[in-house]
């Protein structure tokens, strides 16, 4: 006897009313597939074939073709870039961020959080380029009043795959000390952990989000207190994946730490340069199954 | 509510809540490196701009004996083949221009870790490379700073996890030279930076209390392009210009 038929059998069919009329009770497994990369710096073709540890690899045409790929097989895939997408080879000198925002929006990015190097055209090149792809960038903790950027930067997204709701929020690293004042003008950082409690606490019970995914560009660990990924995990709740950047870390596999009230949080990045695109998938089921959240690698 | 009716009520309201959402069951990962085919359509893209480039970014413009980077420091001997490399060219090209510009020369240089972003290739230099390793579009300043501000700039150095490149400074443990000669509180001394390290960049706020800033209208990339068209032959190697006591 299926769970239907002996609801039904049950004489409790009345009860649809208050909510199983929405509800399919078969068994049913939704996977949710996010890709993403960090610190791709303007890597646009592979690397030369002389390149000392990834000759040939990378690139965006490459990465392009992966993307597709892995659409194709899970359309519901949702695509992040953790910051740093510009600077590091000629095109960003000639092209000032054109080429690779285009692209990326071309192959199927979501967002992206702004890392450092975003600045480094200028903010009014930046909204040129933004506007001229309709480019989303995500970040919750550069407050752009008065600036070039002003209405264009979200501070979260939320995303709907088949009833899951993805609530994602972007962070980025203090400016001062490290981008000349001169391009980030008026943009005033704030203190990432604040934002990313009251941010991930408004996703997760506001919005009523079931992921809630951070793309930081805050960096994976430092030696000194700043902030990174690693002390944001321990110090917010809330936050289920951390993907991030400017570190250039390549982790061979995310970290599993626990947050504040001692629950899972995922932290990943992978390299520089668009070497390597990260993939993880969240499996949701409606089944009683037990909840085994351990990460495994496929 | 007899027993029987309060246990299909449990089981009941159970499913109600387990079936109006989904629950996360489990997660898995997986590292994908880029091997793999091309989007005919993104490359098509990508040739429109490589095309539109109006200088040969593959001419090239000297050779390099061995493969040079940034990070073959070791904590001991805290400076690496492609920063002594720079550093050095930066100190040669400056000091001429500085010396054409204002009859004066340069003490010594300073350039970030953080400045220099690729690797310098054995063989064949390309002037793609100059802009992989020297992107950014910053030019050489030379800021005059009296020897009493020295001591910060030196235990800022030292302090640091990655080696700042320098040319024309000498730091062994507590013994610190400028052109092999100690340094002298009262005199001036003319220190060759880039334009990112007088706004503060990496932090080094010191550069600020200059008492005279020179711009040579000379970027670091076009330093290091015109160094290696004219000697044609790069070569460096690891020294003894920063020893730090463990």
């Amino acid at each position: 006897m299926n769970r239907r038929s002996f609801i039904y059998n049950s004489g409790l069919a009345s009860l649809s009313v208050m909510g199983l009329n929405s509800c399919n009770l078969s068994s049913r497994d939704l996977k949710i597939t996010i890709l993403h990369t960090n610190d791709v710096h303007s890597q646009i073709d592979p690397f030369p074939s002389n390149h000392n540890l990834y000759p040939n690899k990378g690139g965006f045409s490459k990465r392009a073709s992966l993307f597709k790929e892995l659409i194709t097989i899970n359309p519901n895939t949702l695509i992040f870039d953790a910051g740093d997408i510009f600077q590091g080879t000629p095109y960003f000198n000639f092209f000032q961020g054109e080429l690779e925002l285009n692209l990326m929006k071309m192959m199927g990015y979501n967002a992206a959080t702004i890392g450092n190097h975003e600045f480094d055209a200028g903010l009014k090149t930046l909204k040129k380029n933004i506007l001229n792809n309709n480019f989303q960038f995500i970040s919750s903790n550069y407050d752009f009043t008065n600036t070039e950027l002003e209405g264009l930067i979200d501070k979260y997204k939320i995303y709907n795959k088949e009833g899951i709701r993805i609530g994602v929020f972007g962070l980025g690293i203090e400016l001062k000390g490290l981008v000349n004042p001169l391009l980030y003008g008026e943009t005033k950082y704030y203190d990432p952990v604040d934002i990313a409690k009251d941010i991930s606490s408004k996703l997760k019970y506001e919005k009523g989000c079931d992921l809630v995914i951070c793309i930081s560009h805050l960096g994976h660990q430092y030696q000194n207190k700043k902030i990174s990924d690693i002390e944001l995990a321990k110090l917010t709740s809330n936050i289920d994946l951390i993907i991030g950047g400017h570190t250039h870390t390549l982790l061979k596999k995310p970290l599993i730490l626990n947050n504040l009230l001692g629950e899972d949080v995922i932290i990943n990045q992978v390299g520089s340069s668009g070497v390597f695109v990260g993939k993880i998938d969240f499996y949701f089921s409606n089944s009683n199954k037990y909840s085994d959240k351990s990460l495994v690698e496929v | 509510m007899n027993t029987f009716f309060k246990i299909i009520f449990l089981f009941v309201a159970f499913h109600l809540v387990g079936c109006s959402d989904l629950n996360l069951n489990s997660i898995s990962y997986s590292r994908i490196e880029l091997t793999g085919p091309e989007s005919i359509a993104v490359s098509d893209v990508i040739n429109i701009y490589k095309d539109s480039i109006d200088v040969s970014l593959d001419n090239i413009i000297g050779f390099s004996d061995q493969l040079y980077t940034k990070g073959d420091f070791n904590s001991k001997r805290f400076n690496s083949t492609l920063g002594n490399l720079i550093a050095d060219i930066l100190f040669i090209q400056s000091d001429s221009v500085f010396k054409f510009q204002e009859n004066k020369n340069i003490d010594f240089v300073i350039q970030n870790h953080g400045g220099i972003r690729a690797s310098l290739p054995k063989g064949e230099v390309k002037l793609t490379d100059a802009y992989k390793i020297l992107p950014f579009e910053n030019e050489i300043v030379i800021v005059e700073m009296g020897g009493e501000s020295l001591s910060e700039i030196v235990s800022f150095l030292k302090n640091e996890t990655t080696p700042h490149p320098f040319s024309g400074l000498t730091i062994n443990g507590n013994e610190v030279l400028v052109q092999n000669k100690p340094i002298k509180p009262s005199n001036k001394y003319y220190i060759a930076i880039n334009d990112y390290l007088l706004t503060g960049g990496d932090n080094m706020f010191f550069f600020n209390k200059n008492t005279e800033v020179y711009r040579l209208g000379y970027s670091l990339r076009n330093a290091f392009i015109d160094y290696t068209k004219s000697k044609l032959y790069l070569s460096s190697k690891i020294d003894n210009r920063f020893i730090r006591n463990e």
